[in-house]
Order: C-alpha cells, then structure tokens, then sequence
C-alpha cells in the first residue's frame, strides 16, 4: 500500500522518468521508486516534499545519469559505449564534441582498412595504395576501376592494412578511454549542488 | 557589509559540504546501514550540516557504482520499502583513507590558529 503524494511531487517524477532515459530502465526504475519511497515518508509525516531541494528534474537526472553512463562505459570500455557516454556527457559542451568527432571517424577509418585487407585477395587490383604515372600519392583504399593507377603495396597490402588499422584503433580507442576518464574527474570538481 | 560577509560565509559552508559530505556518509554508515532519507535526517538534525534533500541520492548512486556500497531494499511494514545502504569492504578502505586525511588537514589546522594566537 502506497500513500498517495501530492501532484507536484508526481509531477516531479514523471518528469524525473522522461529525463532519466538515457539510464537503462533498470537503473531507472531503482531511483525512482527510492525518490518516490523518500516523498511517501514525508508525506505520511505530513510533510510536504522539499521539492525545491532537488531542483528541476532535467538538472537532478544530469547528476545520475552523466556520472553512471561515463562509469559504465569505462566499465564496458566498447567504442560504441564510449562515444555513447561522450555523446550523453556532451551535450552542451563543443570540446567533447570536437573530441568524439575525429575519434570516431579515426575509429570508422581503423575499422575500413581492416576490412580493405581481408577483401584485397578477392580485388587484388583494386585495393592497395594508389599513385599516378606521374608519382602522386592518389589513394588508400578501394578504387574501381584503377585505370592507369599504380597499386605500389602490393601483397603488403594485407599486413600493412592490417597493423595501420589495429594501430590506429589502439590509438584513438585510449583517447576515448582518457576523454570519458578526463569528464569523469571534471564532473567530480563539480558534482552536486549541495 | 555585513550581510556580504553572511553570503560569503555560506558559500564558503557549501563548498566545505561538498568536499565532506562523501566522507559524512561512509563514516555513518560504518555503524550500521541507513536508507537515504535518514542520513538526510542524520546529516542535517544531529550534525547540522545542512545538505538539501536531492544531494544524497546522486552521491549514493555513485558510491554504489564505485562498489563503496551495496543495496538491499527492505519492506519494513511501515507501508512503503526502503532502500537500504550497506558499506561494502572497499568503502570501509576508503573512509579510512578520507578520514586520515582529513585528520592531517584538521591538525595543519590546529597548528596554524595556534601559532597566530
């Protein structure tokens, strides 16, 4: 049996909900009913809900949910759960976003020339790195058709691919590690509004 | 002025709460387990820290995802369950090393009034 509160205070939660969605609904689900739980023994002790003192509801789920998205990603530590929580953390904020974007596209990049090297026996001719007659550096990548263009890797191609792509990987993957680290340690200074 | 100084005073308060309060919580609960609304009610009736209402609850969030806490909830009859906090072996390490520091900081403290007495 519950008791029933005030609609400023269910208003509060519902409001609460809709901006604690990036939380997963497990997650979710466990502040709520603990908030709720709080404003339900207020209310049985004739108190009114200090609602005042948590704030607007889109302010009070930032601090859940930027500090246990960045944790949780850490914790998964995949490319996807990293730059979700950059994404999340970001909002309002162009230095993560100047961040996140080349990282992702470094990523997106490591992960093509991974998949060049394993389609490069099926396209000899048209995967490699590409120079015109003349000498200039023209592509890396897949060109079709290459025409007059010179593939100079040749089978090293595979290898080549192979290394650079984990390389830059490994690379951009523990900057993103260190962004999501570096917004951690940042929302610490700042946590909460006592 | 005066009323300047007051502000001052109470901003400079806040500040002092924030960087304590982790340690507040993990020191009550040390004794036994709490749910959040009674360390509010602790924090602020028999320590007059004064904290708002909101601020525990982000805090135990995170100590519970840093594993300095675990959770159970609890009905305990009186109409509605709680969710109740329990400090865990590694938040015990913690709040021995935040205590030891804080021990340090106060004694450079005390050194400090006492030599411009």
């Amino acid at each position: 049996m519950s008791t029933p509160l005030r609609p400023e205070a269910e208003d509060f939660l519902r409001r609460l909900r809709l901006a604690l969605s990036d939380l997963s609904r497990e997650e979710r689900d466990d502040v709520l009913a603990e908030i709720r739980s709080h404003f339900e023994e207020r209310a049985r002790a004739g108190q009114a809900p200090a609602l005042e003192q948590f704030g607007a509801p889109d302010e009070y789920a930032a601090q859940f949910i930027t500090e246990s998205t960045l944790q949780s990603a850490l914790a998964k530590g995949t490319p996807f759960a990293l730059g979700h929580a950059l994404l999340v953390a970001a909002r309002g904020s162009l230095f993560t976003l100047l961040v996140l974007v080349p990282l992702a596209a470094l990523q997106l990049f490591a992960g093509c020339l991974v998949v060049l090297a394993a389609i490069k026996p099926l396209w000899p001719d048209n995967v490699g790195m590409f120079f015109e007659p003349g000498g200039r550096f023209r592509a890396v990548g897949f060109v079709s058709p290459s025409g007059t263009l010179q593939e100079v890797l040749g089978w090293w191609t595979i290898p080549v691919f192979i290394v650079s792509g984990v390389l830059i990987f490994w690379g951009s993957h523990r900057a993103m590690r260190a962004a999501v680290r570096r917004r951690l340690a940042r929302n610490l200074v700042r946590r909460a509004k006592l | 002025m005066h009323g300047n100084l007051q502000s001052e005073i109470s901003a400079w308060r806040s500040q002092l709460r924030k960087g304590s309060l982790e340690l507040a919580v993990l020191l009550l609960l040390r004794r036994r387990r709490y749910y959040g609304l009674e360390l509010v009610d602790v924090l602020n009736k028999e320590i007059q820290l004064g904290i708002s209402e909101g601020s525990i609850y982000p805090l135990l969030s995170r100590l519970k995802s840093e594993k300095k806490v675990q959770t159970e909830w609890v009905d305990d009859g009186v109409g509605h369950a709680h969710k109740f906090y329990e400090i865990t072996e590694d938040g015990r390490t913690m709040c021995k090393l935040m205590l030891g520091a804080w021990r340090e900081y106060s004694a450079a403290f005390d050194k400090l009034t006492g030599e411009n007495r």
